[in-house]
C-alpha cells in the first residue's frame, strides 16, 4: 500500500459537522476535500477522484442519493468507495437502493468520530470491487 | 221477601179482594133479586087471591082453579122454594112463621072456597077468612120487605167493612209497593244518571234482601269496580305521562348530543340518526335511514369489520375502537366508535346503538405534537453530533495534550452529550411509534445472541454495582423472524431497568425459554420493586414510579412504553410481578411464528 496520504471527499451541508469531520480526518493524516451539497460534491468527485467519499443524504440542491446514482453512472465513479452518513433512513426504497451500491451507512449521531475513522480505514484497506 | 213472591202475593191479594168483593156483590145482588121476587110473589098472592075470590063469586070455577093452582105453586114455592119460580126456601124465622101461617090460612081458605062452591052459605066465612088471609099476606109482604131491608142493611155493612178492608189492604199494598219497588226504582233513576254522567263515587242504598237489594248491591260492586278501574287507568296514564316525559328527555338528549348517535336493526340497517350524526357524516337523515353505516365507512380492513361484527353480534358485547371513516364530502376523519347491542326479552339482538366521537381534531393535534417532537428531536441531532465529536477529539488529544482535570471535565461534557443523544433517540422512537411510521424489517433473530449483545452493553455498570447476573437459554430455541433492532430495544430496556433499579450486590436473572406457541423471556431482579398502587400505570407514557424517580434521576418514563408498543406490534405480550423493596420480574412472550414485514418510513433507533 502506498504511503501517500489518501484523499477523502466529505459531502455534508451542516457546517459544524463538516468542520468536525474535516478536523478529525486532517488530524488523522488524510487529505480532505469538502463539498456542501450533492451538485458540488459530484463536481469535486469527478474532478479530483478521491479515494473515498463520505456522503450525507439530506442536502439542498442535490441530495445524497441522487448524487450517488449519478456518481455510479460515471466510469470512475461506479467503483469509488462511498460511505453514507445520515441521521436516519428516510424510507425503505432509498435504503435499498443505497444498500445495493453503497458500502456502508452510518448514523451520525450514534457513532463516535473514531468509529467513522476506523470504518474509513477499513474500507480503504479492502480491495475495490 | 223476594219481589217475585211479593208481587205474587199482591196479585193474589188483589184477586182475592176482587173475588171476595165480587162475591159479596154477587151474593148481594142475588139476595136482592130473590128478595124482591119474594116480595113480588108475596104481593101477587094477595092480588091473585082477590081475583080468585072474585072468580069464585062469579062462578068462574075453571079460571079460579087455574089461579088456585098457581097460588098453590107460589105459596109452596115461597115456603119451600121453587126452581121454576126462582124462589128460595123461606128463610128468617119471622118470615117462615108468616109464610107458614099464610100457607095454613091458604089451605083453610081453599077448603072454604071449595065449600063455597057447594054451599053458598060459606061465602060469609070466605070473606072473613079472606080478610085474615089478606092481612097475613100483607104481613108476609111486610115481613118479606122488612127482612129484605135488614138484609140490605147487613149487606151494606158487610160491603162497607169489606170496602174499608179492601182499601186498607190496597193501601198497605200500595205502601209496600212504594217501599219495595218504587223507592228502589226511584233511587236507581236518581243515582244512575249521576254515575252515567261520570260521578263514580255514587252508590245505591241497599235496604232490602230482595231482588232490588241484590240488584243494588251488584250495581254498587260494579260501580266500585268501575271506579277502581278508572283510578288505575288514571294512575297508569299518569305513569305513562311521566315515562313519556322521561323518554322525551332522552330523545331531546340524543337529538341535541354532540356525539353521533345512530340506531340500526339487527342486520345493520339504519333506523335513526341524530343531528350530530348528520353533521359528522355529512349524510342527511333521509339519505341515512334505510342505508347501512358502510355508507360512510368501509375503509378499515376486512378483519376489523369481521372482528367488530363478531363482538357485537355473536358475543353480544359492546365494541369500542378507533375507526377511520369518510364524510359525504370525501373528507376522511378519525372517530372513536362504541357499538352496543340491544337485546330483546329472549336474549336475541334487536337493535344496535352506535356512538361515534369525531376525534379527528384531537388526533390531528396529537399528530402535530408528535411531529413536532420528531422534528425537534431530529434537529437536535446535528448540534449533538458536533458537541460529541469535538469533545471526542479533545479527549483524544487531537487538539493537544490535556491534563487530568481537563480530561475529567471533558468526560463530564461527553457523558452529558451521550445522555442527550439517548434522550433524542427515545423521543424519536416514541414519536415514530405514535405516528405509526416506524419500519419493521424481520430477519431470523437468535434471541440468545440479542440478549447477550444487550448484556454486553451493560457490562460496565454491572461490574461497578457488583450485580450478580445469571442468564439461562433454551438451547433448542429456534431463530425467529423478528426485527433485530426492536428486539435489542426490548432486551436493552428490560435489562437496564433491572440493573439500574437493583442496589449494589443485588441479583439479576435472565431466562429465555419457549412453549408450543411462544418464546418466553423472563427478566427478574432483586431491586426496589414497583409499588402496588402504581403498577397499573407502569406502561404509560412518561410514567415513573415514585421510588424509582427518587432513587435514580435518569430515566424518562418512556422505556416501558416503547417496549410495550413494540411487543404489541410484534403480536406478543408483556406482564410483570413486583413487590416493593423485594424485586420485580417481567415476562415477555413473542410468537414463534415471527413478525410480518412492515413498511414504514423510519426505523426505531
Amino acid at each position: 500500500m502506498t504511503k501517500k496520504s489518501q484523499t477523502i471527499l466529505i459531502v455534508e451541508d451542516e457546517k459544524p459537522l463538516i468542520r468536525a469531520l474535516c478536523d478529525k480526518f486532517r488530524h488523522e493524516g488524510f487529505n480532505v476535500l469538502e463539498a456542501r451539497n450533492g451538485a458540488e460534491g459530484l463536481e469535486v468527485a469527478l474532478r479530483e477522484h478521491p479515494d473515498l467519499i463520505l456522503l450525507d443524504i439530506i442536502m439542498p440542491v442535490m441530495d445524497g442519493v441522487s448524487m450517488f446514482k449519478k456518481l455510479r453512472e460515471d466510469e470512475w465513479g461506479k467503483s469509488v468507495p462511498v460511505i453514507m452518513l445520515t441521521n436516519l433512513i428516510y424510507n425503505e426504497k432509498i435504503a435499498e437502493a443505497i444498500m445495493q451500491g453503497s458500502h456502508e451507512y452510518l448514523v451520525k449521531s450514534d457513532f463516535k468520530l473514531e468509529d467513522v475513522v476506523a470504518k474509513v480505514r477499513e474500507r480503504l484497506a479492502m480491495p475495490h470491487n | 221477601m223476594k219481589i217475585v213472591n211479593l208481587l205474587l202475593l199482591l196479585v193474589s191479594a188483589l184477586l182475592a179482594l176482587v173475588i171476595i168483593n165480587g162475591g159479596i156483590i154477587y151474593y148481594f145482588n142475588n139476595q136482592m133479586t130473590s128478595d124482591s121476587r119474594v116480595v113480588n110473589y108475596a104481593g101477587i098472592i094477595r092480588g091473585a087471591t082477590q081475583r080468585v075470590i072474585k072468580l069464585e063469586l062469579a062462578g068462574d070455577y075453571s079460571q079460579a082453579d087455574e089461579l088456585i093452582a098457581e097460588l098453590d105453586q107460589i105459596i109452596s114455592g115461597l115456603k119451600n122454594g121453587d126452581k121454576n119460580l126462582n124462589l128460595p126456601q123461606a128463610s128468617g124465622d119471622k118470615f117462615i112463621a108468616v109464610i107458614n101461617e099464610v100457607s095454613d090460612t091458604w089451605i083453610t081458605l081453599k077448603q072454604t072456597l071449595y065449600q063455597t062452591r057447594q054451599d053458598s052459605d060459606s061465602r060469609s066465612r070466605l070473606v072473613e077468612e079472606s080478610e085474615d088471609y089478606f092481612y097475613l099476606t100483607n104481613q108476609a109482604v111486610g115481613v118479606a120487605e122488612e127482612f129484605s131491608r135488614n138484609k140490605v142493611t147487613n149487606l151494606k155493612t158487610v160491603i162497607i167493612v169489606s170496602s174499608i178492608i179492601s182499601l186498607g189492604i190496597i193501601s198497605a199494598m200500595w205502601v209496600v209497593i212504594r217501599r219495595k219497588i218504587f223507592k228502589p226504582l226511584i233511587n236507581l233513576a236518581e243515582i244512575l244518571p249521576k254515575i252515567a254522567g261520570g260521578d263514580l263515587s255514587q252508590r245505591l242504598k241497599v235496604e232490602s234482601n230482595d231482588e232490588f237489594g241484590i240488584l243494588a248491591s251488584l250495581f254498587n260492586i260494579t260501580a266500585t269496580k268501575l271506579q277502581q278501574s278508572y283510578e288505575k287507568i288514571k294512575e297508569k296514564t299518569g305513569e305513562l305521562s311521566v315515562k313519556v316525559g322521561e323518554l322525551q328527555k332522552f330523545q331531546l338528549a340524543v337529538e341535541n348530543a354532540n356525539e353521533h348517535v345512530i340506531i340500526t336493526d339487527a342486520d345493520g340497517n339504519i333506523l335513526y340518526v341524530n343531528p350530530a350524526a348528520e353533521r359528522i357524516t355529512g349524510y342527511s337523515r333521509r339519505e341515512s335511514i334505510g342505508a347501512r353505516p358502510s355508507l360512510w365507512g368501509n375503509l378499515m380492513t376486512k378483519e376489523f369489520y369481521a372482528n367488530l361484527w363478531r363482538i357485537i353480534r355473536d358475543e353480544k358485547k359492546v365494541f369500542t375502537g378507533e375507526i377511520t371513516n369518510r364524510r359525504k364530502s370525501g373528507e376522511l376523519y378519525q372517530a372513536i366508535v362504541n357499538i352496543s347491542p340491544i337485546l330483546g326479552a329472549g336474549g336475541e339482538v334487536k337493535f344496535f346503538v352506535g356512538l361515534e366521537r369525531d376525534v379527528t381534531l384531537e388526533r390531528n393535534i396529537d399528530k402535530a405534537k408528535t411531529e413536532f417532537v420528531s422534528l425537534a428531536s431530529h434537529q437536535l441531532r446535528t448540534p449533538l453530533s458536533a458537541i460529541n465529536w469535538y469533545t471526542e477529539m479533545l479527549l483524544a488529544g487531537d487538539a493537544g495534550k490535556i491534563n487530568a482535570v481537563q480530561k475529567r471535565y471533558l468526560e463530564e461534557v461527553y457523558q452529558g452529550g451521550q445522555r442527550m443523544v439517548g434522550l433524542v433517540n427515545v423521543f424519536l422512537n416514541v414519536s415514530r411509534i405514535e405516528l405509526g411510521t416506524f419500519v419493521i424489517e424481520p430477519e431470523p433473530v437468535n434471541l440468545q445472541e440479542a440478549a447477550q449483545i444487550a448484556l454486553k452493553e451493560l457490562r460496565l455498570i454491572i461490574r461497578e454495582k457488583k450485580i450478580k447476573v445469571t442468564a439461562t437459554y433454551d438451547a433448542k430455541l429456534p431463530s425467529i423472524l423478528l426485527d433485530p433492532k426492536l428486539i435489542n430495544i426490548i432486551f436493552q430496556n428490560l435489562l437496564s431497568n433491572a440493573v439500574k433499579y437493583t442496589p449494589a450486590e443485588g441479583a439479576v436473572s435472565l431466562e429465555v425459554s419457549q412453549d408450543e406457541k411462544n418464546a418466553i423471556i423472563r427478566v427478574s431482579d432483586t431491586g426496589c420493586g414497583i409499588p402496588r398502587n402504581q403498577q397499573a400505570k407502569i406502561f404509560s407514557k412518561l410514567f415513573r414510579a415514585d421510588n424509582a424517580a427518587s432513587q435514580e434521576t435518569e430515566g424518562t418514563g418512556l422505556g416501558l412504553y416503547i417496549v410495550k408498543a413494540i411487543i404489541d406490534r410484534l403480536g406478543g405480550s408483556i406482564r410483570f410481578e413486583s413487590e416493593q423493596d423485594k424485586g420485580t420480574t417481567f415476562f415477555v412472550t413473542l410468537p414463534l411464528a415471527g413478525m410480518a414485514k412492515k413498511e414504514g418510513i423510519k426505523t426505531l433507533e
